[in-house]
């Protein structure tokens, strides 16, 4: 076989790769459960990559005061955070499970740290999660305007999500001043 | 590489302007260009050109999958896409037989292994990188690739530290018993590659070699708590606060086969010098197996004692590379055992004399001891031909 049909092989099988993982990852993303979550943020910037913002969910940090479902909990544990909507239309987290609930969206993160706040009587322990939605690229425009938002304490940008049945979130798209913005494939 | 760099910063610059499926559509179509553009110049005996487009190839390839994770802001993107890229670069090196893509996929596959082992969603000793790492050496002994051979001799180090200590860390192993049985999973390593090179498999003497520095390196740092452990003896008089004993049902075992199989490799790659370098090794090892116990032992004279004997089988073990070293064939080994000597020179001196009077005895000592080395070592290779001419 020529040195050119084999490559063109590789070619064929690269090909296939990235179509079927960017075809998976819509379909998952169209089928999983939306929910809207709040978000804070950090600046956009990437001289190569174009623009992002960092963001950081609001359920990144969750007081286990707050929260049913499990007790023991430690760093480098997945746990399911199940969530339900308040008074706003937002989606906030429940409570912390190993196992996903059977009733109502949970999303799967990895617990990067558990730590302990207050003194004495106070004392109660706090979870960071990380759900691996921490960046959101977008077009420059977008990506400034949002920054402004993220920056605006009287405004509140939030995260539009696709929780598919494994709990294992994807960014669907954003919502600014009410206004949702979806992922497009074009 | 400077047109990947370009594709990436295009597609930022026209994040807004451009259809995100037709960022997606150039960006495969550069693949497939340079792809094509790679096999034609190599079927038309181009071959500088070929390793060039072939390599820019494989570099899209990582950028589109990199390019298109945010792109389409798609959050599952994970290290295993690194691992991904790097067999599909080792593909396209095997594919047209190229060093330079060789070695970027050697470079990847180490990159997939540090993303996860730093990563808190994977597992932190990575054990699946054994697998890879020999496909990549299989590859690259295919190919030829120096480089890409001394890459992965280099990242074995690193990466069986990790898995070793946080392995044996997980059996309950002390600090000192998990040194010990990494220095000797390196010499088994070492001598086992060196075996290898004995049978025909040039490029496993290159891992041998990265092995047995790590070997040497650690046999000699090893040693070098016991100065500050034995002042501790020395005062307290005791040593039940030290670190806790080993657990035999474990231990033992372990060290025991890593000693024997370090002891039968030695005694294999000697071949006519059997008795003179297997023998060196194998107390070595054997020494070094023996090392946790060392710090049970109470009487500070005997712990200076057994000290001064851990010192003298190092020495035999660097002098039976030295010997193994005279063989035209094996200088590297050599070079390793006047390297282990010489630090291990350094660490008798700084533990042993301090005034100028007694630095100037043991360089006068080093001087005669190197002199007696250096005729031993003519006069045998002298009788070496002679020898040689008997078997033949």
């Amino acid at each position: 076989m020529s040195h050119t049909n084999r490559l063109l092989i590789i070619a064929a099988v690269m090909t296939a790769f990235l179509v079927f993982m960017l075809g998976s990852n819509t379909a998952r993303r169209a089928g999983g459960q939306e929910v809207v979550l709040d978000v804070t943020g950090y600046d956009p910037r990437d001289p190569f990559l174009g623009h992002y913002s960092r963001i950081r969910l609001d359920i990144a940090i969750l007081d286990l005061r707050d929260l049913g479902g499990l007790d023991e909990i430690q760093a480098e544990d997945l746990v399911y955070v199940a969530l339900e909507p308040n008074e706003a239309g937002v989606w906030i987290a429940s409570s912390l499970h190993h196992e996903r609930p059977e009733t109502g969206p949970a999303i799967l993160g990895l617990v990067t740290s558990v730590y302990f706040r207050g003194q004495a009587d106070e004392r109660h322990e706090v979870v960071q999660i990380d759900y691996g939605l921490n960046r959101y690229f977008a077009d420059r425009a977008t990506a400034l305007e949002l920054d402004s938002i993220l920056r605006d304490d009287s405004r509140s940008p939030r995260l539009i999500v696709s929780i598919p049945s494994d709990g294992r979130a994807l960014i669907k798209g954003i919502e600014i001043d009410g206004e949702p913005q979806y992922e497009r494939l074009w | 590489m400077l047109i990947a760099l370009s594709a990436i910063s295009f597609v930022g610059a026209n994040w807004d302007a451009t259809p995100k499926l037709l960022v997606f559509a150039l960006l495969l179509a550069v693949i497939w260009v340079s792809l094509f553009a790679a096999g034609r110049a190599f079927d038309c005996n181009a071959p500088v050109l070929g390793h060039a487009l072939a390599l820019l190839g494989a570099a899209m390839f990582g950028i589109t999958i990199m390019l298109t994770a945010q792109t389409f802001n798609l959050s599952s993107f994970r290290n295993t896409a690194v691992l991904i890229w790097a067999l599909a670069a080792l593909a396209v090196s095997l594919a047209v037989s190229s060093r330079p893509v060789m070695i970027l996929a050697t470079l990847l596959s180490a990159l997939w292994v540090w993303l996860e082992i730093l990563s808190p969603a994977a597992p932190d000793t990575m054990w699946s990188y054994a697998l890879v790492w020999a496909v990549m050496l299989a590859a690259s002994s295919r190919l030829n690739s120096s480089v890409s051979v001394n890459l992965l001799g280099l990242a074995l180090l690193p990466w069986l530290i990790n898995a070793l200590v946080r392995g044996l860390e997980s059996l309950g192993m002390e600090a000192h018993q998990i040194a010990t049985l990494t220095l000797l999973s390196f010499g088994i390593l070492a001598t086992g590659f060196a075996l290898l090179r004995h049978r025909q498999v040039p490029t496993a003497g290159v891992i041998a070699g990265w092995c047995g520095t790590a070997a040497i390196i650690g046999g000699a740092l090893i040693q070098w708590p016991l100065g500050e452990y034995e002042a501790f003896v020395r005062e307290l008089n005791r040593s039940d606060t030290g670190p806790g004993m080993p657990n035999p049902a474990l231990y033992v075992p372990l060290a025991l086969a890593l000693s024997g199989g370090i002891a039968a490799m030695a005694w294999i790659n000697g071949g006519g010098q059997r008795k003179r370098t297997g023998l060196g090794v194998a107390i070595a090892a054997l020494t070094a197996a023996s090392f946790p116990f060392i710090v049970y032992i109470e009487d500070p004279v005997v712990f200076l004692a057994v000290r001064i004997l851990f010192g003298t089988a190092y020495y035999a073990f660097c002098i039976s590379l030295i010997l193994i070293g005279t063989r035209a064939d094996a200088r590297a080994t050599g070079t390793l055992g006047i390297a282990g000597f010489i630090l291990h020179t350094a660490y008798v001196y700084w533990e042993t004399f301090s005034g100028l009077l007694s630095t100037s005895l043991f360089f006068l000592t080093g001087g005669l001891v190197l002199f007696g080395l250096s005729w031993g070592l003519l006069k045998w290779r002298k009788r070496l031909p002679t020898s040689q001419g008997d078997v033949s």
